[in-house]
């Protein structure tokens, strides 16, 4: 308010050259992450489409896609909003151009870094957070870099009151340092592999507590941070309600982050919690459709604007796949859904909904908003943005409406029992075949909505080009701020209540950004902690099993080949307490089985066959016929051939760091530790010897040996007998 | 895990439980707070920031 406006008014100028980095970052990330993902969905009917080249393979190339399409597209998008808006609403310019150039470089150098680890099966195969340490310290080091320059702006502001798109990128700043650096705390072995220092149960909850937040604070608060500022731009009319907004913030910070859970519907977690996280996404409903509300309503009075204007098209669908996205997820935390949706593409659906529309259609809306102002000219074509608009919104449901059929046919397809109790379709593959129709229309979406981006790339590229050689300084004045708060001072006199309620503890808060962040810190903080720690520090939750001991060295080198190759991409290793999956795959996975899975391997998604209860269900041949060529096992199989596994051989010297890594997280190798290497010889050895007797190749040495140990070891520690039962009986005291 | 034992015996499951209640409570308070008629006037003016910020005085090419 003008009468606390104290100081002189000062000219200062805006940093728009950052913008139009970080804005021609999203394009040119935007078109590489997509097309990514569109070859890896014409992998799944044209599996011939890797070449036979390992880091080509869906399972090494799926985490490329997503992290690129996720914190290089709408990273990078996030902060052109940020960089713009925050200038602009706080009257400032950034805190240091030197830092915002450190943002925006090393953020570049990530993804790049990204885009060359993750190819070579270097992960740490937790979804959306595979990249191995040494990039997560960076990752850590420039978002503390962007933290640091954006609270160091809202010190210097000139603009008392914070605005309430600034809430949600504080929330996001905030938020998303908690949740990357707990989920990835790590052992490292060496450069390039470490160690989850959480297992099984555990490490899934961590996870998914980081995975649904990543969606909440990366993909959710800044995009709507972003609405909040540029949807009032474009419509040039204030929000609907700015109560509304306020109390949308409020409840998406208090209740996201209680949803996580969700993700392990019936699986090996304790039914509390997954209960918890159910009953928070249900209740995600009602502020999410009010802030869809709230965007939508701002455009009362302008409707007529929008069959013209593709930027409000843009935000109106945008906004609108917002409100879709939102009523269904808390659909499918519902666990009768989620009994049918997991594990099929209904959730590939569900997010493609989510980030083409939602965050994908107001990224464009934004750029197509800010490039005329960036690039001090016109747009250089409104009739080919109208076009992106029209092929992007027919891509989205080329896109979304066949994968959902596919998810509830794959779906009931897996749970179908005939009248005589049998499973209809005993086959997966039978199960994946029924999907290829909708594969195809699938890609076809995907690739409508990449060629509406390339229009959109090549439309601001001209308007680019048709700009000034040299851009004018974007100058702007507004009164210096009295460095402190000095509202009125309340007086002491009456009750204690009456004290409390003359003050004005919001005011003060919204006021000095450094509160705020604090409440915002606790609000995560305290929720975070009051659902993790009891599964975390709780026995009861995570009862052990006496039969159920370590991987041995080479089977634990041959998980981490698992990991490495992204098998979890594909194959989930959990069989839910459901009859169609115990009749399909066995015995239902329980929690004390995975407490030396450093990390879990449960998976999201299952294009093949749960693996849980695989071991022992094949001979070994079969596993080296079928890795070399999975067609010849399995008709009409989708997945690709890796015969470099036969090739390439064991590197014996490293499964000693690997061990000694495990032994670190406490896992009990005992002595075993000191001979891992010839413990791991020896097996490889006897499993060699055991292929040529069933009639197959000579492989001495290989890597399949120990691909072939973990498999056949999976899930078969509940059917033995605890090792002190009969053969030891008295020298084994526990 | 030594910790873990001894806090297997603090009988934490009614945890989740007691932090709903702390923060249905938090949030009532918020929602009566934003609600309140003393705020409409600082509200009509917040939401008119971003539009205000169009205020450029100096040259444009």
């Amino acid at each position: 308010m003008s009468e606390e406006r104290t100081g002189p008014l000062e000219t200062f100028t805006y940093d728009e050259d950052i913008t139009r980095k970080f804005a021609t970052a999203t394009l040119i990330w935007g078109v590489v992450g997509m097309t990514v993902g569109l070859l890896i969905s014409m992998q799944l009917f044209w599996p011939q489409l890797n070449f036979g080249i390992d880091f080509l393979t869906f399972g090494r190339l799926r985490p490329l896609h997503t992290n690129a399409v996720i914190f290089a597209f709408a990273g990078n998008a996030i902060f052109t909003a940020v960089y713009y808006s925050t200038q602009r609403l706080l009257k400032a310019r950034m805190f240091s151009d030197t830092l915002s150039r450190i943002h925006f470089w090393g953020w570049q150098a990530i993804i790049v870094a990204a885009a060359i680890t993750l190819p070579l099966g270097i992960t740490q195969s937790k979804e959306y957070a595979e990249l191995e340490w040494p990039i997560d310290l960076a990752v850590a080091a420039i978002w503390l870099v962007f933290a640091y320059n954006f609270f160091g702006t809202l010190a210097k502001r000139r603009e008392r009151h914070m605005y309430v798109g600034l809430w949600f990128y504080i929330a996001t700043i905030v938020a998303i340092t908690f949740l990357y650096v707990f989920n990835n705390l790590a052992l490292p072995v060496s450069w390039t592999k470490s160690y989850s220092i959480y297992a099984g149960v555990q490490d899934a909850f961590m996870q998914w507590w980081y995975g649904h937040n990543a969606v909440a604070f990366f993909l959710t608060t800044p995009f709507l941070g972003l609405m909040y500022y540029f949807l009032p731009k474009a419509a040039n009319r204030p929000v609907f309600s700015y109560r509304l907004s306020i109390l949308h913030f409020w409840s998406l910070v208090f209740i996201y982050i209680w949803a996580g859970p969700h993700h392990l519907h019936y699986t090996a977690l304790p039914e509390w919690a997954s209960t918890l996280g159910m009953l928070f996404s249900l209740m995600l409903w009602m502020p999410s459709w009010g802030g869809m509300i709230n965007g939508l309503l701002t455009l009362r009075g302008a409707w007529n604007r929008v069959a013209e204007d593709p930027i409000l098209k843009f935000f109106v669908v945008g906004v609108t796949f917002y409100g879709m996205s939102t009523f269904e997820g808390p659909m499918l935390s519902i666990k009768l859904v989620n009994s049918l949706s997991h594990y099929t593409d209904w959730t590939i659906a569900h997010v493609h909904a989510g980030a083409m529309g939602w965050n994908g259609f107001m990224t464009f809306g934004m750029l197509y908003w800010l490039a005329p102002r960036i690039f001090q000219t016109k747009l250089w074509s409104k009739k080919l943005a109208e076009a992106h608009f029209w092929i992007g919104t027919f891509g989205i449901l080329f896109y979304i409406v066949p994968i959902y059929v596919a998810g509830i046919t794959q779906g009931l397809m897996w749970r179908g029992f005939d009248e005589t109790g049998r499973l209809l379709y005993p086959d997966f593959v039978e199960t994946v075949m029924r999907l290829m129709p909708m594969y195809y229309l699938r890609s076809f979406g995907g690739a409508m909505y990449i060629f509406g981006v390339l229009l959109g790339g090549f439309n601001l590229f001209m308007t680019r080009r048709s700009g000034p050689k040299v851009y004018a300084d974007v100058t702007d004045s507004a009164p210096a701020l009295a460095p402190v708060y000095t509202g009125p001072v309340p007086s002491k006199d009456g009750s204690l209540w009456a004290y409390f309620k003359r003050i004005e503890w919001h005011r003060v808060w919204e006021r000095r950004p450094l509160q705020f962040t604090v409440w915002v810190t606790v609000a995560v903080v305290v929720a975070s902690l009051f659902e993790i720690v009891p599964t975390f520090l709780i026995k009861s939750n995570v009862p052990t099993i006496a039969s159920v001991q370590p991987y041995t060295p080479l089977e634990l080198y041959g998980r981490d080949m698992y990991v490495a190759e992204g098998c979890y991409n594909c194959h989930s290793q959990m069989v839910r307490p459901i009859r169609a999956e115990t009749v399909r795959f066995g015995e239902y996975s329980k929690p004390g089985e995975f407490v030396y899975d450093h990390p879990f391997q449960w998976g999201s998604r299952r294009i093949g066959p749960d693996l849980h209860r695989v071991g022992g269900k094949y001979p070994d041949l079969w596993h080296v016929r079928h890795m070399a060529d999975p067609t010849s096992m399995t008709p009409r199989s989708i997945m690709p051939p890796y015969p470099w596994m036969l090739e390439n051989d064991i590197d014996f010297e490293s499964i000693r760091a690997r061990v000694d890594g495990m032994v670190t997280l406490g896992v009990p190798y005992g002595t075993e530790a000191l001979y891992a290497k010839e413990v791991a010889k020896q097996q490889a050895d006897e499993i060699a010897a055991n292929i040529i007797a069933q009639g197959g190749p000579d492989l001495h040495g290989k890597d399949i040996l120990a691909l072939v140990a973990y498999l056949q070891r999976l899930g078969t520690d509940i059917d033995k007998a605890p090792k002190w039962d009969d053969e030891e009986p008295v020298a084994r005291k526990e | 895990m030594r910790l873990s034992e001894l806090m297997s015996h603090m009988d934490m499951t009614f945890w989740p439980q007691v932090a709903l209640v702390i923060f249905m409570g938090i949030f009532v308070g918020v929602l009566f707070r934003v609600f309140s008629r003393k705020r409409t006037a600082e509200y009509e003016r917040a939401k008119q920031i971003p539009l205000a910020d169009d205020v450029v005085t100096g040259e444009r090419k």
